[in-house]
């Protein structure tokens, strides 16, 4: 945590691009909702009733939280000459949630602006012989628009905080370091992409402060003739700078093969590594990393993308639902059978290393006591002080399995936490047994000894890639680069990579063509 | 440029109301100024926005110029009359040019003209242009607002001004110069005038023809003369106010 790696990562490019991100994705929500608020705005002021359909919807749409409301987005598929605008991930729902969340302080401004026109100068122009078009572009919008771009001023300033939440469906922007921070528990990041964030939200406040001063004094103005004719281009103006935001955050040409990726650093190791084989074979590749929870599964049975790395014991229990525990092969092969008869999609070969729940204590305590499996410490356990992560004691397979299989009875009840605090209390002495992911880089460099499932209690978590059937066919390149893949990473490597990027901070795309390089080195 | 006005038999109601005018008629020829006098909520403001086709008569008629308001196009017909109203309404986001040429521009005169008109009008309301024309209506006192007020009314010369209690809002001694200077500019113009106060001295420094309006009815027309010896109460009420300064007049 000190100055100097912070500024590193705000001189590093990807932290410029997800700057840049930031900025198309609340660009293309505003003027999107402005498209839709400011009219909507200016037709319901004078008709209640409508005002009231209005501002209830708004409100609705406001009170639902962005990560449910990006739940509800999702399933949707609404194309335009076969482009998917909304649904699914990326960058079109995104934008239409945001969109959503925009459009109330809009619209509520513009209506109590429109409406707060003192009756006296409605009066006036009337009287002075002004068309209802004359009365409303001279007289009530200039009048309005100070409490018009306040609420643009507020609906900006909110679309860049809400904009952080796009990460999780692959939308880009800062959410990304932040979500990344938080996973690595790295305050740097986190502050990294808030800092970001409020930096963005204070310079376009600013902006639009200045825009406000600026354009209240223009309208002010009427030129002679058709008075009306600037605020159209205006309009105009919007509409092309909305369509024109909007193009560039969507790719021009679709690439061939899109690799998905959970939101952890393992996964995005083993999504770059298949992303890296298949151009080294030549196919273009798409890359949908950092999907949240079972998002992945969903985009993979959606169409979004064709692979993603995935663990049997996930899709056994967290997809399948199965409660059934089989052996190692026996599940691969129901995995396999469930999956091409429900959506057609395949798992490759595994990888050749098992990100199981590692049971772990210092090493010091396992030399004193002699341990080397989990059965040992069972005795033990009633005077120890344990911690796990909110995941392992929420899973029957997690904190269910010491309890039950192994009979753990501690006399205080676990502690719940940060899974990467359980590892800085088990090095403090604080905890005496922790459970993490066994290939963790962490484990190595703390020098935690893992207790060995001698009674197999933990289901496997092969790793292996899902894809789409179909996909082995519409590209070539997929298949060589799953063989050669194939048992070629052990869980001593594994860790190895993702201590590369969890401690070292390297970058996921240098650590994986590093490793490449090494392994093709090596090959006769 | 003149233009007469007539009211016969006017009668108005807010649908679902008791009428606000209940029979009035009178005959403004072209280039008199007509006072409008009358408690607050009495229609004298009703009776002014018939005028200008801001209300329509619920029965009885309405002409300007000879051809009752239901026949002009209403925006048409209030670009021709111009319209003072209380507390000035000057539009708050237009410099005093723009308030002016508000209604030269509806008509789409050349901006030369337009250029070359509003200081004039501007000098005729006693205001110096080159000090006022850029200012916005803030920056302005009370009596200034009210002359730009007068002269954004005036400024596309139309043959009927109505004015809704101009100067009740500005201190005696302004209101008292604005009064004559409106008496000097609007006889120098000829313009057909109707002026609705509730300040009967206004009322009488300012009237061709003075109307008493009592719950909606005329409870006195003619002449300002003629008031102090109308034996209605309410026009005897009204003239009591005028005792002290009668001779003066």
């Amino acid at each position: 945590m000190n100055g100097s790696s912070f500024g590193a990562l705000v001189r590093d490019a990807s932290y410029v691009s997800q700057m840049v991100e930031h900025v198309l994705l609340v660009g293309a929500a505003m003027a999107l909702a402005l498209l839709l608020a400011l009219p909507l705005g200016v037709f319901s002021a004078g008709r209640p009733r409508m005002q009231r359909v209005a501002m209830s919807l708004a409100n609705l749409a406001q009170t639902i939280p962005s990560l449910a409301l990006f739940g509800f987005l999702m399933p949707l598929d609404v194309s335009v000459a076969g482009v998917r605008l909304v649904g699914g991930l990326g960058t079109g729902t995104a934008v239409t949630a945001l969109v959503l969340y925009a459009i109330l302080p809009i619209l509520r401004n513009t209506v109590e602006g429109l409406r707060g026109v003192d009756p006296l100068l409605r009066e006036a122009a009337m009287a002075m012989g002004m068309t209802p078009r004359q009365r409303f572009w001279r007289v009530e919008l200039p009048l309005a628009l100070p409490t018009v771009l306040a609420g643009i001023r507020v609906a900006t300033v909110l679309t860049v905080a809400t904009a952080t939440v796009a990460a999780a469906i692959d939308a880009g922007g800062l959410g990304k370091s932040i979500f990344r921070g938080l996973r690595l528990g790295d305050q740097d990041l986190i502050l990294a992409g808030a800092g970001g964030v409020a930096v963005l939200a204070l310079l376009l406040d600013g902006l639009l402060g200045a825009v406000q001063a600026l354009v209240t004094r223009r309208l002010a103005r009427p030129s002679s003739g058709g008075g009306g004719r600037r605020p159209w281009v205006w309009f105009v103006g919007l509409i092309v700078l909305g369509a024109g935001v909007w193009a560039a955050g969507r790719p021009i040409q679709t690439p061939l093969i899109t690799v998905g990726a959970k939101d952890f650093t393992e996964q995005l190791l083993l999504g770059e590594l298949l992303a890296q084989e298949l151009e080294a074979r030549g196919a273009r590749v798409r890359r949908r990393f950092e999907l949240g929870g079972s998002l992945a599964h969903q985009a993979l049975v959606a169409g979004d993308i064709d692979v993603y790395p995935e663990y049997t014991g996930t899709a056994w229990q967290g997809i399948l639902r199965r409660q059934d525990r089989p052996a190692a092969p026996a599940m691969r092969v129901s995995l396999q059978e469930a999956y091409k008869s429900k959506w057609s999609l395949a798992w490759s070969e595994p990888l050749g290393f098992d990100n199981t729940f590692a049971i772990l204590v210092r090493s010091e305590t396992a030399k004193r006591h002699g341990l080397t499996t989990i059965s040992e410490v069972s005795p033990l356990v009633p005077s120890w002080r344990l911690g796990f992560g909110q995941d392992f004691m929420g899973r029957s397979d997690g904190w269910g399995v010491l309890s039950g299989t192994y009979g753990f009875r501690p006399a205080r009840a676990p502690r719940e936490m940060e899974l990467a605090l359980t590892y800085r209390a088990l090095a403090d002495g604080q905890l005496d047994l922790v459970a993490g992911n066994a290939t963790d880089g962490i484990i190595r460099r703390m020098g935690f000894v893992q207790l060995l499932d001698d009674r197999k209690g933990f289901p496997p978590y092969e790793a292996a890639y899902v894809h789409r059937s179909a996909a082995l066919a519409r590209h070539p390149q997929l298949a060589p680069s799953l063989a050669v893949l194939a048992g070629r990473i052990d869980g001593t490597t594994m860790r190895r990579l993702n201590d590369a990027v969890d401690h070292e901070r390297l970058a996921p795309e240098i650590v994986v063509r590093s490793w490449r390089q090494s392994v093709s080195a090596d090959r006769p | 440029m003149a233009e007469s006005v007539q009211f016969r038999e006017v009668v108005f109601a807010h649908p679902g109301y008791p009428p606000v005018l209940r029979g009035v008629t009178l005959d403004l020829p072209p280039g008199e100024a007509l006072v409008l006098l009358g408690r607050s909520g009495c229609g004298k403001s009703t009776l002014m926005r018939l005028v200008n086709a801001l209300a329509f008569p619920t029965s009885g008629e309405v002409k300007v110029g000879g051809r009752p308001t239901t026949g002009w196009d209403p925006i048409l017909l209030r670009r021709r009359v111009g319209y003072v109203l209380q507390e000035a309404a000057l539009f708050p986001h237009m410099s005093v040019r723009d308030n002016v040429a508000v209604v030269p521009r509806l008509l789409g005169w050349s901006e030369d003209r337009i250029r070359s008109r509003v200081p004039e009008l501007l000098e005729r309301t006693g205001l110096d242009p080159a000090e006022v024309l850029e200012r916005m209506p803030r920056d302005l006192s009370g009596g200034q607002r009210q002359r730009v007020s007068i002269a954004r009314a005036l400024c596309a010369d139309p043959p009927v001004l109505l004015l809704d209690e101009p100067f009740s809002a500005l201190d005696p001694l302004v209101r008292r110069q604005l009064q004559l200077d409106f008496r000097r500019i609007t006889r120098d113009l000829g313009k057909t005038i109707i002026l609705v106060t509730h300040d009967v001295q206004e009322a009488v420094r300012l009237a061709d023809q003075l109307a008493l309006l009592h719950e909606g009815r005329l409870a006195y027309l003619g002449s300002p003369a003629g008031l102090p010896a109308c034996e209605h109460p309410e026009a005897r009420a009204f003239a009591e106010g005028l005792q002290p300064s009668v001779p003066g007049v």
